[in-house]
Order: C-alpha cells, then sequence, then structure tokens
C-alpha cells in the first residue's frame, strides 16, 4: 500500500459517535435519578440540623422530615437566616449555618444554642474537605458531641471554646489533625461571638 | 461453565490475581480497606466496571481505530464509573460518603485499563465479561481479606457489628495506613510462597 498515512476522519467521526453515545446515557440516568439525589442530600442536611439541636429522631427517612416538620421553622433577619427549635410554643433551641476555611476547603457546619443563648446545645458538619481518617474525622461523634453544653455564657481571651489541657479547656482536639482541629475552634469562636453580640435582636425578632 | 471460563477465572483469581500478582490497585486496596462494608463496595463497583468496560471496549474492538484505543477505553471506563458513583449517591447515600473521592478514583484503578488493554482488545465480549468478572472478584477478595484483619483488630467488629466484644482493646495502628501496608505485604508475601511453591512442584516457570 501507498498510503501509509493515518486517516483523520474516521477516528475523529468514530471518537464523535462513542462520545456521543455515552454523553446521552450519562445524561439519561443523571436525569433520572436527580430528583432522588436532591432529596437524600436534603433529608441529610436536615437530620444535622437535628443533630445540632439536640432534638431526637429516628434514622428514617420518614421520621427525619416528619421531626424537622413538627420542630423547626426556618427565620431571617436582615443579617442572618436561621433555625428555630420549637416545642408547643417553648423555644428549645436556635441554629445557625457557619462556614470557615478548614485546611483544604470550607468546613460548613450548624452551630446551635440554647434558648437563652448561654450554652451550645450542638454542632453538626454538613460539608467539609479535610483529610479523611486524620482532618476529616470532626465528623465522628466524639468529636461533635464534646461541644454539647458547652456554657458560652463568659468567654477566655473572646474564646469559648479552648483545647485541653490548657487552663479552662473544654474540647479534645484530634491528634495529628492539629490545623483542622484549629480550624474547627476558630470558625466556632469567631462565629459564636458574632451571634451572641445579635442574639437580642434574634430573640426579639422571634417572639414575633 | 466451560474450561476456558474456569481457566479465566483461577488466573483472576489466583494465579494472575491484579493486587498480589500483578501488583495493581494498590492504592485503594490501601485506602478503603479499614471497614469491611467499604472494600465490599469498592470491590463491588470495580467488578462491575471492569466487566463492562472489557464488554463495550471488546464489542467495538473491531471498529477503533488501534492509535486512538486508549483514549477510547478511558471514555468508556469513566463512563462506567460515574454510573457507579451516581448510583451510590441515590441510593447509599451514606455509603456513597464514606468511599468519599475513592468511587470516582476507580477510573485511575490500573486493572481496569490493564484487562481493557492486555484482553479485551483482543478477545471475544463473552470471555472479556468473564475476564472483568474474575480480575474484578480477584481484586475485591484481596480488599475483604486485609479489611477483615483490618477492622477485627482495629475496630474489634465486622461489618459494624462487634464481635470481639466491649473489653477488646482496638489496635489502632491497623486501622490507620501502615496497618494496610503491613497487611497487603504479608498477603503479598505468602501468596508468592505459595505460588512459587506450585510453580516449582509442576517445573512451570513465569517468565518475569
Amino acid at each position: 500500500m501507498a498510503k501509509h498515512k493515518k486517516k483523520i476522519v474516521y477516528p475523529i467521526v468514530f471518537m464523535i459517535i462513542v462520545t456521543s453515545v455515552f454523553t446521552l446515557i450519562l445524561a439519561v440516568i443523571n436525569e433520572l435519578t436527580y430528583d432522588i439525589i436532591q432529596e437524600q442530600s436534603r433529608i441529610k442536611t436536615q437530620s444535622k440540623l437535628l443533630y445540632a439541636l439536640d432534638i431526637e429522631y429516628d434514622n428514617t427517612d420518614e421520621s427525619i422530615v416528619s421531626t424537622y416538620n413538627e420542630y423547626i421553622t426556618e427565620k431571617s433577619t436582615e443579617n442572618y437566616t436561621y433555625y428555630i427549635a420549637e416545642d408547643n410554643g417553648e423555644i428549645l433551641g436556635y441554629a445557625f449555618e457557619v462556614v470557615g476555611n478548614g485546611l483544604w476547603g470550607q468546613i460548613r457546619s450548624y452551630l446551635a444554642f440554647n434558648d437563652s443563648f448561654s450554652e451550645l446545645k450542638g454542632v453538626d458538619f454538613i460539608s467539609h474537605s479535610e483529610t479523611p481518617g486524620l482532618g476529616g474525622r470532626i465528623d465522628e461523634r466524639w468529636f461533635v458531641d464534646q461541644f454539647q453544653g458547652i456554657d458560652v455564657s463568659q468567654s477566655q481571651d473572646g474564646e469559648y471554646l479552648v483545647f485541653k489541657p490548657a487552663i479552662g479547656g473544654n474540647i479534645d482536639s484530634i491528634t495529628g489533625a492539629t490545623s483542622t482541629s484549629k480550624a474547627v475552634k476558630s470558625i466556632f469562636n469567631d462565629n459564636i461571638n458574632e451571634i451572641l453580640q445579635a442574639k437580642e435582636e434574634i430573640i426579639d425578632e422571634s417572639k414575633n | 461453565m466451560n474450561q476456558k471460563t474456569k481457566g479465566i477465572f483461577l488466573l483472576g483469581l489466583w494465579k494472575e490475581n491484579p493486587v498480589f500478582r500483578q501488583i495493581l490497585g494498590i492504592c485503594s486496596a490501601l485506602a478503603v480497606t479499614n471497614l469491611m462494608v467499604n472494600s465490599l463496595v469498592m470491590g463491588l463497583g470495580l467488578i462491575f466496571v471492569t466487566a463492562f468496560s472489557e464488554l463495550t471496549v471488546s464489542l467495538i474492538r473491531q471498529f477503533t481505530p488501534k492509535h486512538i484505543r486508549m483514549m477510547v477505553q478511558t471514555l468508556i471506563i469513566s463512563a462506567y464509573v460515574i454510573i457507579v458513583d451516581i448510583f451510590l449517591k441515590a441510593y447509599f447515600p451514606s455509603i456513597s460518603e464514606a468511599l468519599g473521592p475513592y468511587v470516582g478514583l476507580i477510573i485511575t484503578n490500573c486493572i481496569i485499563m490493564g484487562r481493557c488493554e492486555s484482553y479485551a482488545q483482543n478477545n471475544p465480549p463473552f470471555y472479556a465479561f468473564m475476564d472483568g468478572i474474575a480480575s474484578g472478584a480477584g481484586y475485591a477478595i484481596v480488599l475483604l481479606i486485609i479489611a477483615f484483619v483490618r477492622e477485627l483488630l482495629g475496630f474489634g467488629s465486622l461489618f459494624g457489628i462487634n464481635i470481639l466484644g466491649e473489653g477488646w482493646t482496638s489496635w489502632t495502628l491497623m486501622i490507620m495506613p501502615p496497618g494496610a501496608f503491613f497487611m497487603l505485604a504479608i498477603i503479598i508475601w505468602i501468596s508468592k510462597n505459595m505460588i512459587d511453591d506450585e510453580s516449582e512442584e509442576t517445573g512451570g516457570a513465569k517468565a518475569q
């Protein structure tokens, strides 16, 4: 054969066809599952909010949704969007979504206070991209649970959360994940500070 | 099951096991093996992706221009991995979250590309599909063996069910990355001894 030049048209056409076929398949699958995935992520966020507010729920989708609808109302003032947990008109607590920089990316979490903003009701992390197995362990219950009931009515030099074993320490950091632990602490400290300054406004607002 | 299929499975599961004979797919074998559930899902995901990628590559092998075959294979593999990812997100959100980025990284698992290139490219669809299952299963089994030891010693549990009782002191080392290295090395060591013995007996030396 005299023609040794590689054909150019056929490979391109072939690639275009293969790509189109697979793109079409993926698009269809994506379309079919889009609602389910959205729903799953909404339920997950709701369960985290309930957890932060220390409201008990069964770990089923129906229970999460019904408990959420029963207790929680979303409100917003000029500066804040927040969630109020109410049980028969009695306020159980307030939750705020807070965002800050972790080691690798943003850490989003819920931060919940009791009705008088004197202590933390709890926290839960919505999303983060910390190192799996190290900083990623902020998801683990032992870490999350230690924020429950922390007194925020007075601070030590503007810090509400202090790592043990420092004097007045109230939180254990994660071994091997110093940067992530520090990031979490400062995100929470900063946001607690900011929220507490606005607490009068929020308490007034929620009574209306 | 005919003779040829049996041969394929013997090679994939044992004599040419992708992990301990070909030392492929090591990264994920080290990363996800701290829990049985994660390893099982990862193994099933890989069986699915390898089998269907090989099937597809084999089906279109006569039409694929040789010099763009790698590009086509990568496209096919990615499409199947995305399907697995979407499926897990929609129906098993908690597992999807536990595996995190590793599902997407199935794309980079050398086993799939290796089998597509060395087997599916030259063999009919049925055997290519079988070869994918065999290689994927070979990988899955090694993962499960490693995870069995790591989860049992590291958490005292299997598939999250407590086996060794409350009094068990967890070997934290087993959950950490070094535990995976130790386990994998031990498995490669044992299997190498066993397989070398076999080949000495039969006199069939390997061309390696």
